[in-house]
């Protein structure tokens, strides 16, 4: 489905993503983990070339074998929305304000299907919010964004990206903007899409709980590489990098403990990769660690990390 | 004597001569050195109880008192002062980007002349350090730090002040979990050293249950139900207190999770329970009753099933 291969990208001369390579199979959901400013966004946006001041400088983005890097502006706009659609963490201002939501539904399916009548276009909408609980179609459709509550915007926004039926969904923290209950919904739905239509997702989230009950598989991100990768039960419950492990300590667990969280500061930008970003951070960084780059370690044939450590010398 | 104190606080807001009732009596306690942690979703009237207390809107109806002291006499709002500060949600949003940390900072403290100019500055400094700031960071516009970074800034400005009771309102939500974990570390420490009294406003009940003595959950403008953190999350009482739970999504499940999902099971009804066209387990009985409290040690209930 999507393959990412090797991939660089720079804001300017600053290089933010550095060598990340994944691949996310037909219906799989593949969830992208880290702190803010590791690059998780970034990475996502350039695979639709979403945002102009990033640049990929090496690598390659393969969607079904084509390469999305070497693709001009008329080509991509092809692929944005009809094969590979966008969900934004903020809903309610990825919408125009001035545009009632009907307008949104018609917009994305008369960009790429012209043929396609307008009341057609809205009965297939008024269904698709039907398969997503959302019962007052016909009054949201006669809405404006700001009339409807953040959660709800997320869901239109869900559907207007199912219009035309993609085969793959990236979301950019679709639900951090939300709160819990709003939060859990999403979640439960993007499920059930990829259940009805077999949609490959890559979802990009800074909670891991949302990763844990969502996906199927989960990318850990530090400082712009992909530190570990596996299926979310390996990440989870047998986590190989330290960064991981130290993430996922940090979630609170309802047991009135409070979480411990990882010390310092998230590396910053610029950085050449030359060593391992995690270890100023890492409990069991050594000597060898900021000298070069860790390569890949394989745990099992679904699971591998970047680290030099050995397991053993971990505990 | 308690700390602070609230009873029967209302609130409304008119929109298009709609009136909404955000906050329909509202009654709180707090002691010295406690954490009291309000939850709920967006628009469950949480933030707007935040601001009365912090005296930053008028209340429509309702007493509180803050160290015995009634504060909300007086057609005008009247500053609380130093004793009682507030940590906002957006933490870049509770500066003035250009200013330095360090004159950011001293802001509020210098505001209620509580030291000696001179003094101030080394205090100030002090304080950056103690949030867990970098000393060099003092001369830094508050523009160039991180959101984590701004909201121990935040921090740091509320305590200068010497309060005895901080208002976090959303405080960790817009943060990460890395960040929202050394936050509530530092929370804990400010509980234990300085026996400071939180009032911890989130809608993320994992949070809250890290760091909070008691729980007050919210829905549509009343608490359903209040007691010890640990009773609530062992024993949920109401059946919103229960949905609210399911909606954190653990990281490892033993199969006896399950996400329940808001619905509308019925139309909702005017005099009785406000939770009725959602509840799963409504009974004709709930559309009448006006609910009262069961009360139970410090448990108490707003639900016609009980405890």
């Amino acid at each position: 489905m999507l393959s990412i291969e090797k991939l660089y990208v720079s804001y300017g001369t600053l290089p933010v993503v550095q060598n990340v390579s994944m691949r996310v199979e037909d219906g799989e959901i593949v969830s992208v983990v880290g702190e803010s400013g590791c690059g998780k966004s970034t990475m996502l946006q350039a695979i639709l070339s979403l945002e102009p001041a990033a640049s990929v400088t090496k690598g390659r983005i393969l969607l079904d074998g084509e390469d999305l890097t070497k693709m001009g502006k008329k080509d991509l706009r092809k692929i944005r929305g009809m094969r590979a659609a966008m969900i934004f963490q903020n809903a309610a201002l990825s919408m125009d304000p001035m545009k009632k939501i009907s307008h949104l539904f018609y917009e994305t399916v008369h960009m790429h299907r012209p043929e396609v009548k307008k009341e057609d276009c809205l009965q297939e909408a008024c269904r698709l919010m039907e398969k997503i609980r959302l019962y007052d179609a016909e009054r949201i459709l006669n809405s404006y964004p700001f009339e409807l509550s953040g959660g709800m915007c997320q869901r239109v926004a869900i559907a207007a990206a199912m219009m035309n039926h993609p085969s793959l969904i990236l979301a950019d923290e679709p639900t951090s903007a939300l709160d819990v209950t709003a939060q859990a919904e999403v979640v439960r739905l993007m499920g059930s899409l990829r259940e009805d239509f077999h949609t490959s997702m890559l979802v990009v989230t800074h909670n891991m709980g949302v990763a844990a009950q969502l996906a199927d598989k989960a990318a850990v991100m530090y400082g712009g590489s992909v530190v570990e990768f596996g299926t979310v039960e390996e990440v989870i419950y047998h986590p190989g990098h330290p960064y991981t492990r130290a993430l996922l300590k940090a979630v609170p667990e309802m047991n009135g403990t409070v979480p411990e969280g990882i010390g310092g500061m998230p590396r910053e930008f610029g950085i050449r990769r030359e060593r391992c970003g995690f270890a100023p951070r890492c409990p069991y960084a050594e000597d060898r660690c900021s000298v070069s780059f860790p390569g890949r370690k394989e745990l099992s044939e679904t699971h591998w990390i970047h680290c030099c450590v050995q397991e053993e010398e971990r505990r | 004597m308690k700390l602070l104190e609230v009873r029967g606080l209302e609130k409304s807001f008119t929109d298009r001569k709609r009136v909404f009732r955000a906050v329909k009596g509202i009654d709180l306690t707090l002691s010295e050195g406690e954490c009291l942690g309000i939850a709920g979703e967006s628009g469950c009237g949480k933030s707007t109880i935040a601001n009365m207390v912090a005296r930053l809107l008028k209340e429509d109806k309702g007493e509180i008192f803050f160290e015995g002291r009634k504060i909300n006499e007086g057609k005008k709002l009247t500053c609380v002062g130093r004793r009682l500060q507030m940590v906002f949600q957006s933490p870049k949003d509770s500066f003035d980007p250009r200013y330095s940390v360090l004159r950011s900072v001293m802001m509020g403290a210098d505001s209620y002349h509580i030291y000696a100019k001179e003094d101030l500055e080394k205090r100030a400094r002090e304080m950056i350090e103690y949030v867990g700031l970098k000393a060099s960071y003092a001369d830094k516009p508050v523009g160039r730090l991180s959101g984590g970074e701004c909201q121990r800034a935040a921090i740091a400005r509320a305590l200068l002040c010497e309060p005895k009771m901080i208002i976090f309102d959303e405080a960790t939500s817009a943060l990460d979990v890395s960040i929202q974990a050394q936050i509530l570390q530092l929370m804990k420490r400010l509980k234990e050293e300085r026996g400071v009294a939180f009032l911890f406003i989130t809608h993320d009940l994992a949070a809250a249950s890290s760091i909070c003595d008691r729980l007050a959950v919210m829905y549509a403008g009343r608490i359903v139900e209040t007691g010890r953190t640990k009773e609530i999350l062992k024993k949920p009482a109401h059946p919103y207190t229960r949905q609210l739970l399911s909606a954190v999504l653990p990281l490892k499940t033993d199969g006896s999770y399950e996400l329940l999902l808001v619905q509308k099971y019925r139309e909702p009804c005017e005099a009785g329970c406000d939770y009725y066209a959602s509840c799963p387990k409504a009974e004709d009985a709930c559309r009448e009753n006006v609910l009262e409290y069961e009360t139970c040690g410090q448990r108490q209930v707003l639900c016609r099933r009980g405890i």
